[in-house]
């Protein structure tokens, strides 16, 4: 069904029509299908994956715990740059900002502010992806640490690299919302698609969170 | 009739059908810069022993739980709508923490000692 913007940068839908019923009763927008759980479908599915992701990085972390202390130098302390890496927490902390205020934007059919705040969401993420990149690369070049030096690096690298890819993920699938956006607008009543990419988004800052505090700050004050 | 009234009546009931009541953008902005400050602590304490108080480093470790716990909860329970949506989903996700949780711990255990020394 083609929809309709109007000058204010608001997507036109019909507005539902109780007195009506087409026979298949549905109404023309996005229909939350609550299934026996009695919650949406498609929220289920993104929290299970959510759940499943928890797994993922949690034995991720575990090895790393494991194994970090353990080898041949260099450790931790020796090569991490905690204020540097501080400002990534804090661009991602702040891309969280932005993607919950996408998520307010289309439900209140403010299509310009969506746009805006997706696209600062995903170039936050890129600028994320470019501190890590520079990181693995001091790291590599500096500090002469990387994927097979040793089982810091090992486990290290694999948690972080995991998470930086998950960040790449969701930086294309925001700007492919974006671009949704721009050619057909995303009215209020399809506002769950930015709220599930919300989740996965919030998911990966989350996860940021337990890094930045048990791989970096808690090796750190550990190891004197 | 405004574009914004043609669209509030089904903004309104898509809103009630799901039962929620959303933060306004003020709440988010301010969870923001409380979780910015928190970070900051986190950094600020981390350095503390450096400044001549080595006295605190036994404490860094509960502290950074304790500043990153807040952390998550907030982001989890606001940013991720979990205090205003489904209990079904709270108790999915906290399970699927549990178990995370329990793996992480029995993995550690099996090498107890190296974490600490």
């Amino acid at each position: 069904m083609a929809t309709a913007v109007s000058g204010h940068g608001q997507v036109l839908e019909p507005a539902h029509d109780e007195g009506h019923d087409d026979g298949h009763g549905a109404d023309h927008g996005y229909d939350p299908h609550h299934g026996s759980m009695g919650v949406d479908t498609i929220k289920l599915l993104m929290w299970t994956f959510i759940a499943s992701e928890c797994l993922l990085f949690g034995t991720l972390i575990a090895s790393f715990l494991a194994y970090f202390n353990h080898g041949i130098p260099p450790h931790p302390h020796e090569v991490y740059d905690i204020p540097y890496t501080s400002v990534s927490a804090f661009v991602l902390l702040l891309s969280s900002l932005t993607m919950v205020l996408a998520l307010a934007a289309v439900q209140a059919n403010d299509q310009r502010q969506l746009r805006i705040w997706l696209v600062a969401t995903a170039l936050l993420g890129m600028v994320f992806i470019g501190g890590q990149f520079f990181e693995f690369t001091t790291f590599k070049t500096h500090e002469h640490v990387w994927i097979d030096t040793n089982q810091f690096g090992s486990t290290f690298f694999l948690l972080t690299g995991f998470h930086g890819a998950h960040v790449t993920l969701g930086v294309v699938w925001l700007l492919s919302l974006w671009m949704y956006s721009l050619r057909r607008g995303i009215p209020p009543s399809r506002s769950m698609f930015v709220e599930v990419a919300g989740l996965y988004w919030h998911f990966v800052d989350v996860v940021w969170i337990v890094i930045f505090t048990v791989v970096y700050l808690t090796p750190t004050a550990l190891q004197h | 009739m405004a574009d914004h009234e043609l669209q509030g009546h089904t903004s309104d009931h898509t809103a009630v059908a799901e039962g929620h009541n959303h933060p306004k953008a003020r709440l988010y902005i301010e969870i923001a810069v409380i979780l910015a400050i928190i970070t900051a602590v986190e950094v600020f304490v981390l350095y503390l022993p450096n400044l001549g108080f080595e006295w605190f480093r036994p404490a860094l470790v509960p502290i950074f739980a304790v500043l990153s716990i807040a952390k998550f909860v907030m982001v989890v329970g606001w940013y991720m709508h979990l205090k205003f949506d489904d209990p079904f989903f709270v108790r999915m996700f906290g399970f699927a923490l549990l178990i995370a949780f329990t793996v992480a711990t029995a993995f550690i255990a099996l090498f107890h000692g190296i974490y600490f020394g």
